[in-house]
């Protein structure tokens, strides 16, 4: 997988950075020839002007394409482009799941219904999900079949989100019980990045394996981030070390150099350097790497 | 994806062979072999690099051209799977020098007692030369059974360290060994067991299709969860193309007719046909608790093989 950042957002008020459309093609003719099979087009905030011309060349190509469309404001211009878009997938993050952010991403909602496939994006911040809220917008956008529910990564380290007063089993129920909502309406949960899989009771996992919800639910793995003059980090949280992919001319060679970063992930947060048979089959990616990077991990494990 | 069905031919017969009614067997049996015009007739229904090409026979490297035929499927941008008895050098013939990304092996490994010696010789070759494109499937058609050789074999040579559970199912119209439902509880609860044993050495199971929920309970779910088991519950129109561009729903649906390919403009147009026609019998699941089960209702379980519907729905009417 890689992912594309075709719009960079400027520190303070710097306009944002876009990917010229000769540098676009140049990468996804490398991305090809290494059979990558899902490019993600990364648009945050302001698109940048060849946007239908880059749409166009994903959807000539031999790709699965999913498009991160922030909150969809800046699609406007663009949206009808997307009818055209061979197999692609619209993600409208940020929405928040409450009925104003749903007015507020109007633009985003339209964006929704004219995809073949669409997914919501959801970001939990306590540990009761934003349940209501959610189900307003999927009768919205009926087309979205799946929610992306992402997790504050810390929150699963061991312990509650920083400044929050609730503990992991309170987090675990809340989002148990978003995910059966959404299974009894038909809707597919899959989790961002980051969990650990001991979050959940082997009960809750048991109960977890008769709802629509996308396996593994706790992964950390590379996403190997592009910019829009071609570095390849390893995600969007870790953009150093990076390698110049233009230069190079080949995302597997950039993703042998990643492999130590890779190995420096298999410290678990909650046992260490024990080993567990979840984190020996991959079922848990053992947290979140980037966390892990930063010695977050290493605090959780000793209890600080 | 569909499966292509290569050849008709295979130089081995399983007891649980779920392709019975579609393939010959002993040397003196008349063969039949996918011809290019045919081949080029199936690719024009598929997405060059979304969508895999699975090869199945028979055994598919019995086809007078395979290596040639997977060498130019590559160099056009499709992905394969193929899917084989690991018995033949010609698995091998030339894979060296294609990406493993772009070809992956599925070999149905049995018990070792049952290959001759110059089978487990290939076999050994093969896992050689395949390493870790190469993934194990194992078949369920006893109650009991063993697996530590699956183990053994990933170790040994490096293969990839997921084995495919397939549970051996009833075909229409042909007798084949498959497991009634008290041996199939049976055999699952060995399953829980065997995924964690294998769990610490990083080897993870993964279902096939026709598997139901109700066949763990809530405990062996969380275990397998946490072994990394990749449990599904579906069972859906595979599609089978074979000679003369027919298409089957799924092997235990071969002996039924199928329909013609040409008749149809795309793979999801034959899919609907399918569903469309055994609807009624989708509804019902494998048992009489499947119509009030939530799982059922909201689709995280598709009640089992529909093969084995059928066959008790076929059964309760008395012609079965």
């Amino acid at each position: 997988m890689a992912e594309l950042s075709v719009t960079e957002p400027g520190a303070g008020t710097a306009p944002a950075r876009h990917m010229d459309l000769a540098t676009f093609s140049r990468i996804v003719d490398i991305l090809e020839r290494d059979r990558e099979r899902l490019v993600v087009v990364s648009a945050d905030g302001a698109p940048p002007p060849a946007l239908p011309e880059m749409l166009d060349r994903l959807a000539a190509g031999s790709f699965r394409a999913m498009v991160y469309a922030g909150d969809g404001s800046g699609w406007r211009r663009t949206r009808e482009d997307l009818d055209y878009v061979f197999d692609a997938r619209a993600m409208i993050r940020r929405l928040r799941g409450s009925t104003r952010s749903a007015q507020d991403g109007g633009a985003g909602l339209t964006l929704l219904r004219g995809c073949e496939q669409a997914s919501l994006y959801l970001g939990v911040a306590s540990a009761r999900p934003p349940v209501d809220g959610l189900l307003k917008l999927l009768a919205m956008a009926p087309n979205a079949k799946t929610v992306m529910v992402g997790v504050g990564w810390k929150a699963w380290a061991g312990g509650p989100l920083p400044g929050a007063r609730e503990s992991a089993p309170r987090w675990s129920e809340g989002l148990l019980a978003l995910v059966s909502e959404l299974t009894d309406r038909g809707v597919q949960s899959a989790f961002g990045c980051g969990l650990t899989l001991c979050c959940f009771s082997r009960k809750q996992l048991g109960r977890l394996a008769g709802m629509k919800v996308r396996w593994p639910l706790a992964h950390c793995r590379p996403q190997f981030h592009i910019d829009p003059t071609g570095l390849v980090g390893y995600c969007r949280r870790i953009r150093r070390p990076s390698a110049n992919l233009l230069e190079i001319g080949s995302l597997t060679k950039v993703r042998e150099g990643f492999t130590p970063l890779q190995m420096m992930g298999k410290m678990c947060p909650r046992t260490g350097a024990l080993p567990c048979r979840s984190g020996a089959t991959e079922a848990c990616g053992r947290g979140c790497l980037a966390d892990a990077l930063a010695g977050w991990h290493g605090g959780t494990a000793t209890g600080g | 994806m569909p499966n292509l069905l290569l050849t008709d031919y295979c130089n081995r017969s399983c007891p649980y062979c779920f392709a019975k009614e579609k393939v010959a067997l002993g040397a003196k049996a008349p063969r039949w072999h996918m011809s290019e015009d045919e081949l080029e007739v199936v690719l024009g229904y598929l997405k060059r690099g979304r969508d895999l090409v699975s090869l199945l026979g028979g055994e598919p490297t019995l086809h007078p051209r395979y290596p040639s035929i997977v060498r130019s499927l590559v160099s056009r941008g499709y992905d394969l799977k193929i899917f084989s008895n690991g018995t033949t050098p010609q698995l091998r013939e030339g894979l060296a020098d294609l990406p493993e990304t772009a070809v992956r092996i599925i070999l149905n490994l049995n018990p070792p007692e049952t290959y001759a010696p110059e089978e487990a010789a290939q076999l050994e070759a093969n896992f050689r030369a395949c390493g870790a494109r190469l993934t194990l499937s194992f078949n369920i058609w006893t109650p009991r059974f063993d697996w530590r050789y699956l183990r053994e074999a990933i170790v040994k040579w490096g293969l990839g360290k997921t084995i495919r559970i397939g549970l051996a199912q009833p075909i229409q119209g042909v007798t084949n060994a498959f497991l009634d439902e008290p041996a199939t509880r049976e055999a699952c609860r060995g399953l829980v067991a065997m995924a964690e044993a294998l769990a610490p050495e990083g080897i993870i199971i993964a279902f096939d299709c026709g598997f139901r929920l109700c066949l763990f309970t809530e405990e062996e779910h969380g275990i397998l969860a946490e072994c990394g088991a990749d449990q599904h519950f579906l069972c859906g129109p595979i599609l089978d193309i074979g000679q003369g561009l027919q298409v089957w729903r799924c092997f235990p649906f071969s002996g039924q007719g199928g329909v013609r390919l040409t008749d149809f403009k795309s793979l999801e147009e034959i899919r609907q046909h399918f569903l469309q026609q055994w609807s009624n019998e989708r509804k019902q699941g494998n048992g009489p608790a499947c119509a009030q089960c939530a799982h059922f209702r909201n689709e995280t379980c598709l009640g089992g093989c529909l093969s084995r519907t059928v066959l008790r729905l076929r059964s309760l009417a008395g012609d079965g």
